[in-house]
């Protein structure tokens, strides 16, 4: 079932719903803004890029990001155990925020993106649809693991000043994981996914 | 398009998280619950300007201590220096980081003030029915709520010197109050921009703008 009229979220001008060319996108005629893209209907793609995207994040925990040494001590920063010493610290507040924005948001986005396409995939309805893509779409603004990897760069540069320091392996699996989540919500198309949400279409007025 | 027609005049809305139209004439009150992701639906946003405020204030408020105190402290060998955000910068481009240097900068300096300056002037047009340029206060919107999560490169950078630089005796860094007091700038002010409906730019238009 699709609607046949559109309004744009910024300003609510009212649109015509128009079926887009593959891989088109729609925007606004008033004030520009992105109303929706046309995607394949096939989740095969977004769920691939989900999956090696999540494999990505267990390759990181297995590697340091960093490694620092000054005067023969040798000392290596690992993206999960990082976080858990800074918690103890008076700061916790702090680390939770980090631990949150830089680690646990970005892993929940891909468990979602997972959980909801492979039932689809192999055609069973995923248990609280509906309550799993709201908190998908709820947690994206909050997942930072692009921003993680520039605070990285700035960190290796400073230390650089005073000590030997390495990049390790994990960084790049967080580069890696971070264009899997890119290229899984780009190929992704969000209106299709609402279309197979089960909800009664009788039970009030929809246009 | 002959007519610009929004989707108030006719007593529509759209579910902001999942698109799904609404019929409000039918249902007869404001507020209702998404029937397809039980979000409140409503014309728009509740109490977009009053919060878009209440977050603002707050994050200028606590941008002063976010500058004025430490970030962080490194010791080394017994002796403590103390780093706030600009000084971290200065002592990057006296290094000769330029192009890190550039982006912390623009990070933690500019986007936060430019961040708090946009999000205000916005709130006053919609609040004053100031009619300069929509489709520019439009894109201005857009591009804060785009930017705003940039700003805590300095808080993961901090992050991860705690974790590695901890050698007992030889050197350690410590977070500092700054530190605190700017996420929570990052935060309100990405709040900030989420209350702020854009909506109300182009509700108060007298005429439509030329160029549509």
């Amino acid at each position: 079932m699709k609607a046949k009229i559109h309004l744009c979220h910024e300003c609510d001008l009212v649109h015509k719903n128009t079926d887009l060319v593959h891989g088109s996108s729609a925007h606004c005629s008033r004030c520009g803004a992105l109303l929706y893209q046309k995607q394949g209907s096939e989740f095969s793609v977004p769920l691939a890029f989900s999956i090696a995207g999540f494999m990505f994040f267990v390759l990181a925990n297995m590697f340091p990001i960093l490694s620092f040494s000054m005067r023969g001590n040798t000392k290596q920063n690992q993206l999960i155990d990082g976080v858990l010493i800074f918690l103890q610290t008076d700061y916790w507040m702090l680390g939770a925020l980090v631990l949150l924005l830089s680690v646990i948001a970005p892993v929940l986005i891909l468990c979602f993106l997972i959980s909801l396409l492979l039932p689809l995939q192999f055609g069973f309805r995923p248990r609280f649809f509906e309550w799993q893509l709201k908190c998908l779409i709820f947690l994206r603004p909050w997942a930072m693991a692009e921003i993680l990897l520039v605070g990285v760069m700035v960190a290796y540069v400073k230390l650089g000043d005073f000590a030997v320091v390495h990049i390790g392996l994990s960084l790049l699996s967080i580069i890696a994981m971070v264009i899997c989540t890119l290229l899984a919500f780009a190929t992704l198309d969000f209106q299709a996914l609402w279309r197979r949400a089960p909800f009664a279409q009788q039970e009030a007025g929809y246009v | 398009m002959s007519e610009l027609q929004t989707g108030k005049a006719i007593g529509v809305t759209s579910c902001l998280v999942c698109h799904l139209i609404i019929d409000m004439n039918s249902v007869g009150v404001e507020t209702v619950h998404c029937p397809r992701c039980h979000n409140e639906v409503s014309f728009r946003k509740k109490y977009s300007i009053g919060r878009c405020w209440a977050y603002l204030s707050a994050a200028f408020i606590l941008y002063i201590p976010a500058n004025i105190f430490p970030i962080m402290t490194l010791t080394s060998f017994a002796r403590q220096s103390k780093e706030t955000i600009l000084s971290g910068i200065i002592q990057l481009f006296h290094t000769g980081q330029w192009g890190i240097g550039i982006v912390v900068f623009i990070a933690s300096v500019f986007v936060p003030i430019f961040k708090i300056a946009a999000l205000a002037f916005l709130t006053l047009s919609v609040q004053f029915d100031w009619q300069w340029n929509p489709f520019f206060r439009s894109r201005l919107y857009r591009f804060v709520e785009w930017i705003g999560r940039w700003s805590m490169i300095d808080i993961f950078m901090i992050s991860i010197l705690v974790t590695i630089v901890s050698l007992k005796e030889l050197a350690s860094i410590e977070p500092g109050v700054g530190a605190m007091a700017f996420a929570a700038v990052v935060v309100l002010t990405m709040l900030a921009s989420r209350a702020f409906d854009p909506r109300l730019i182009w509700d108060k238009l007298h005429r439509n703008p030329d160029h549509v």
